[in-house]
């Protein structure tokens, strides 16, 4: 057994309620603790979204979510399969360390190579070749479209650092090297790591030797995971922490109305629906014979039962959108002219039903995730009484989101909600081929069972493979307008998100929910 | 004249109650002299442990006395105040209960609860007071009290324990022992140690006990005197030959009948018919007249006073100087 | 004796085989923990891959046999979460837990004692009553909302108190402790206050009980008749012998509030096993879970070895051979 036997004292918890006076001190709280300071141990963005302020990739998000430059300082295509990055020259990691190429093709396999969890995402990369200390040729298996989005959520370690720490591998469950990992940082980001207690307390400080112009003027953030929604939400109102992500839904008012804080809103770019057991020739339990999903019309009128309106009035408090596609507004390559979702319209839903051969409706089971999107409860009871109302009856079964994840995929439900946000790669691709693509190998992970279309199937490759972006616009119109006619998803809405703050606090509020600290003020 | 060791004048006990004060004894008055056994007898309810608790100041509310006095060697102490009644008690008045199984506290060595019992009365050093409880033991009987000092009561016998109880109620060698009941729970054969070993406390030291019983032949065996005490009170109180043998109160005569060793017939009597009433049930006049064969009219309107006759005392219209007849008014 | 105790060691063996087993087959219906540690954009070799070098691919009991094979030797392997051994993530934890548990506890007992000895003693007097209705309160109020309502008032409002956490903390070797700071002991109020007010109510309300019961008892009476003074008669006498049942009571209370404590944590964010073993649930976190709940099975079994010590140490009735 191993113990550890750590210096005497060692400050926790709000030692910030005094220190903050003078230094900008963003005390910065959210449900649940990152699980390790490794940025290639999951693709988990809820990780990521807090360490891309430790660590960088070779491009990054804007606050705009556009990519920009970030350790490469440019790139070019030298042919349709191959890519060229120029590194910046004057970067240091934080503990001095040169950043070079060797760092690059050290993080592509640490990243990627067989049995990591980012050998997916760098799955299209067929060669890394160093040109020379500054340069680095990418060559790819094939076209790939995303290679930009792709490195903006892979993360750049110091090679010397990680081999000397023993931990040249991100996902070692056997041994203990993951473990060094859970304390220890050392990236070339805007902040770096002075302490850490797993799920007490993470404290960052400005990294004063960071490359890129500081437009921040935070000098430190303490981060506390509160895993108690009301807690978190107490902690703030008391002022003893200053930022607060995604605010509950019923809390929002609160917060607003105290004086001295305030709600900033942005659109997500997830966007939540249900979906449908398209597949099965019956459905088991539904009363019925075959499988009513089948039926455009049966999809149809499910669409046409959900008042999408009025779950934003009386569960969401207005915050969310009703959506017709399952791409956000924010997301690139959304097509305006799909934006007309289904009409709530329960009567012609039941004579849709009825003309489809049920006029009595049928049964179905509705699995929902307790907490996986904002509000998912609530509004997967809404839906039960929205069906109900056009004669189908719903039994609504409730699962932790550890076993939904296991079970979602598994093909093991009908009819159930899910949310999808394109992360990391912020593409359309990444949705279509998760989400839409007929189930086979890698493709359409979450989408068992469900919608199919060999002509969509086959566009999103293309999508993936395309650089032009008109045509890339094009294809990827077809598929949602596809999608839509077919009624492949019922679509419910576009969440928002709502960080509380305090007044002193100036932050950004991007769809893909990550704190980019380097844009933040304080005064 | 020496005054008694204990005198009761007159006492009354009620239970406060939602309805007002309901009486459970009346006028009860006697006498002990130093060294004297003095036998209370009476059924189940009669109100003898109540008497008893209120002379060592004990009664429980609601109970309270109401009426009368007690007055220990010629002095009043029923008025005293809580602390310096607690401090006769066990000092002054030993109390001796029914059941020695339950009377000793189960989580002490019996050596522990005697050290406490004497230091909380006499001045006395941690190791006078074990040696004054080793001797104690010794004199109630205990062999080899060194031994069973550091002893748990579950360790001893029930007729061990109660000699250990009386150990405890003459710590302080008190001039007066109300004992009630103090070998109902015990084997006959124990029992005689027993009450042999009161007799001798009662000779031997002077003692004045208090005997409240059930057992007539107990009463036979080592009391003095007697009082029968009849729903709260008291009937008749003499020597014990005369009230086993020549009871003039009517009740007394249907409680010794119904005791076959004293009564000339084998075969038992049926109880006295009916039941004694209970306080707040009592009728007017002579509580026991609903259920005496000699009452007559005047018996339900008048309670009877006792009147004194020789060395016995009676309270009975038969023997109040006329009649059971009513008076003439 | 040692008898007594080597029989119960060997029973808690088996408690805490049973329980690690049964918790290997609840957990293994909950979902896995392969798209927690890989994301949802993970491929599916991936996630075989995963799912083999955990052995999750294996039946369950061959999986449980190996979880002995380590559990053995103090090894209760790495959590797929924190990627810490178990066994150290779980004693760098229990401290706060134990603070917390052992603060309540003798918070219930210094308060619920004197309370359920005056309400016995007086029971008809007005401070009786109100504590009774008190304690009434005390019994039937959740946890999770007596825990923020403290939250609102002493941290919202007054801003007296921090909302969660547990302060500064002292590092005795592997132990930490945050009674010997400020900030540590205002860290521990309300968190303590949530968990002992049912304590203290129920501890309250079973010793009054009993001290009622016992002072309607023989020995009692006749300890006043032997002219003891009341307070000897009421706590060398009564007291001691109301505190049989307590003592059991409250043993099993402190394993009860070892399960308490995970709302209480959850509340105050207090940094402890009963928050630990929440994530290590919503994670699917097997070998913290299955670790978690052998060593509750241990930490119930060994205060039940200590009460019926204590048993034996107030009671010499239970002393016969
Ligand atoms: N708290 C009380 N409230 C009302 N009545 C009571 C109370 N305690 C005792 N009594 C009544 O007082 C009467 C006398 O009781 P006491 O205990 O003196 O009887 P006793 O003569 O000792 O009978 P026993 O032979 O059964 O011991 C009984 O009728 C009993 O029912
Ligand atoms: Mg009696």
């Amino acid at each position: 057994m191993r113990l550890h036997v750590k210096p005497l004292i060692l400050a926790a918890g709000l030692a910030a309620f005094a220190a903050a006076a003078d230094a900008n001190t963003l005390r910065f709280a959210e449900g649940q603790d990152i699980n390790s300071m490794d940025p290639h141990a999951a693709r988990d963005d809820f990780a990521l979204s807090l360490l891309c302020n430790v660590y960088e990739g070779l491009v990054r998000w804007n606050a705009d979510l556009e990519i920009e430059p970030a350790l490469a300082e440019s790139w070019e295509a030298i042919s349709d399969t191959e890519w060229r990055f120029h590194l910046r020259k004057d970067v240091t990691f934080h503990n001095g360390n040169p950043f070079t190429a060797d760092d690059v093709i050290f993080s592509y396999h640490r990243a990627g190579d067989a049995g990591s969890p980012f050998a997916g995402l760098l799955e299209p990369i067929a060669e890394v070749v160093k040109v020379d200390d500054h340069t680095v040729d990418f060559k790819l298996k094939r076209k790939y479209a995303l290679v930009l989005n792709d490195f903006a959520g892979w993360y750049i370690m110091d090679k010397e650092f990680q081999e000397e720490i023993g931990s040249t591998t991100p996902l070692d469950l056997s041994s203990n090297a993951g473990g060094a990992m859970q304390t220890m940082a050392n990236g070339t980001g805007p902040f770096k790591l002075v302490e850490r207690q797993p799920d007490v307390k993470t404290v960052l400080a400005a990294n004063a030797d960071w490359w890129d112009e500081k437009k921040h003027n935070l000098d430190e953030i303490v981060y506390t995971p509160i895993s108690n929604n009301a807690t978190r939400v107490a902690a703030l109102l008391s002022g003893e922490v200053d930022f607060i992500r995604n605010a509950p839904p019923q809390d929002i008012d609160r917060i607003e109305a105290t004086p001295g804080m305030k709600v900033m809103r942005g659109p997500h770019l997830r966007t939540i629906f249900f979906g449908m057991d398209q597949q099965s020739d019956s459905l088991p339990g539904s009363g019925v014979e075959g499988n009513p999903l089948k039926d455009v019309r049966v999809r149809k009128a499910i669409a046409m039962a959900m008042d999408v309106e009025g779950i934003k009035r009386s569960i969401m408090r207005g915050n969310s959108s009703p959506v017709a596609t399952q791409l956000a507004p924010q997301m690139p390559f959304y097509d305006p002219a799909l934006e007309e979702p289904i009409p709530f319209d329960p009567e012609g839903a039941k004579a849709l039903l009825a003309e489809a051969g049920y006029p009595d409706g049928f049964t179905l089971t509705l699995d929902c995730p307790a907490g996986s999107f904002i509000n998912d409860e609530q509004i997967c009871q809404a839906a039960v009484g929205m069906l109900a109302r056009i004669g189908i009856t719903v039994q609504l079964s409730m699962h932790p989101p550890v076993q939904y994840d296991t079970e979602l995929p598994a093909g093991q439900y009908s009819f159930y909600m899910l949310g999808w946000a394109g992360l990391p790669t912020i593409d359309p691709y990444n949705v279509f081929n998760a989400t839409v693509h007929t189930p086979s190998g890698e493709l359409g992970a979450w989408n068992p069972k469900g919608y199919s279309n060999a002509r969509v199937d086959e566009l999103i490759i293309q999508i993936g493979e395309e650089y032009d972006p008109a045509k890339r616009q094009e294809m990827i119109s077809e598929v949602l307008k596809t999608q839509r006619d077919e009624v492949g998803k019922i679509m419910l809405h576009q969440q928002f998100l709502t960080w509380g703050m305090t007044d002193k606090v100036t932050a950004i509020v991007p769809g893909d929910e990550y704190t980019r600290f380097w844009y933040y003020t304080m005064n | 004249m020496t005054a008694p060791a204990l005198e009761v004048r007159d006492l009354g006990i009620v239970f406060d109650t939602r309805r007002g004060p309901v009486p459970a004894i009346e006028g009860v008055s006697f006498a002990m002299a130093r060294g004297e056994v003095l036998g209370i007898v009476g059924e189940s309810g009669a109100g003898k442990s109540l008497t008893g608790n209120a002379l060592i100041g004990l009664l429980q509310a609601p109970g309270r006395i109401s009426a009368g006095s007690i007055h220990l060697d010629g002095a009043r102490i029923d008025d005293l105040p809580r602390e310096a009644q607690r401090r006769l008690r066990g000092k002054r008045i030993g109390a001796i209960f029914q059941d020695p199984l339950t009377s000793l506290d189960p989580l002490m060595t019996i050596g522990d609860q005697l050290v406490e019992t004497i230091r909380a009365h006499l001045p006395m050093t941690a190791a006078a007071a074990k040696q004054r409880a080793l001797d104690l033991l010794a004199e109630v009987g205990i062999a080899d009290p060194a031994s069973r000092f550091g002893q748990y009561p579950h360790q001893f016998s029930g007729g061990m324990r109660q000699r250990i109880v009386i150990a405890l109620a003459i710590a302080a060698e008190p001039e007066v022992i109300v004992a009630d009941e103090p070998t109902t729970a015990l084997d006959v054969s124990v029992q005689a140690q027993i009450l042999a070993l009161l007799r001798r406390l009662a000779r031997d030291h002077g003692t004045a006990i208090m005997l409240v019983t059930h057992d007539m032949g107990v009463i036979a065996e080592i009391a003095d005197r007697v009082a029968v005490i009849y729903a709260g009170r008291l009937v008749e109180i003499g020597p014990v030959a005369e009230v086993l043998h020549a009871a003039r109160h009517p009740y007394t005569t249907g409680l010794m009948s119904l005791i076959p060793s004293l009564s000339r017939r084998e075969e038992r009597l049926p109880q006295i018919a009916g039941a004694m009433p209970r306080p707040g049930q009592w009728p007017g006049g002579c509580s026991f007249h609903p259920r005496c064969p000699k009452a007559g009219p005047r018996c339900a309107l008048e309670t009877p006073r006792p009147v004194a006759t020789d060395a016995v005392r009676v309270a009975c219209h038969l023997f109040s100087g006329g009649t059971a007849a009513a008076p003439a008014i | 004796m040692i008898a007594i105790v080597l029989r119960r060691l060997g029973s808690v063996l088996l408690v805490m085989l049973v329980v690690a087993a049964l918790s290997f087959l609840i957990f293994n219906f909950l979902g896995d923990p392969v798209n927690n540690i890989l994301g949802v954009n993970a491929t599916l070799e991936e996630r075989e891959a995963l799912r083999r070098a955990l052995g999750l691919d294996q039946p369950t009991w061959v999986q449980f046999w190996h979880f002995l094979e380590r559990a053995v030797v103090g090894d209760f392997g790495i959590s797929y979460r924190n990627r810490q051994p178990v066994m150290d993530l779980i004693l760098s934890r229990m401290p706060a837990t134990v603070e917390l548990v052992l603060c309540a506890t003798v918070l219930a007992l210094a308060v619920g004692v004197p309370m359920g000895v005056y309400c016995a003693l007086r029971p008809r007097g007005v401070l009786s009553r109100v504590l009774q209705m008190v304690s009434l309160i005390g019994i039937s109020i959740p946890q999770f909302l007596l825990g923020m309502l403290l939250i609102l008032v002493f941290s919202v409002e007054l801003r007296w108190l921090s909302a969660f956490g547990r302060g500064e903390v002292v590092e005795i070797g592997w132990w930490s402790t945050g009674l010997l700071t400020d900030s540590g002991r205002k860290a521990l109020i309300m968190p303590v206050l949530t968990l002992a007010v049912f304590q203290i109510s129920m501890i309250m309300r079973l010793v009054q009980g009993e001290m009622q019961e016992v002072l309607r008892a023989d020995f009692i009476k006749f300890a006043r008749a032997r002219g003891l003074p009341d307070r000897a008669v009421n706590l060398r006498h009564a007291l001691r012998n109301s505190l049989l049942p307590v003592v059991t009571v409250v043993g099993l209370q402190i394993g009860a509030l070892i399960a308490f404590a995970i709302v209480c944590e959850a509340v105050f964010q207090w940094p402890g096993l009963g928050l630990l073993i929440l994530q290590a649930i919503e994670y699917a976190d097997f070998p913290v879970m299955a670790a978690y709940l052998a060593l509750v099975g241990f930490g119930f079994a060994m205060i039940n070895l200590t009460v019926d010590m204590i048993y034996l140490f107030i009671d010499p009735r239970m002393r016969r051979k």
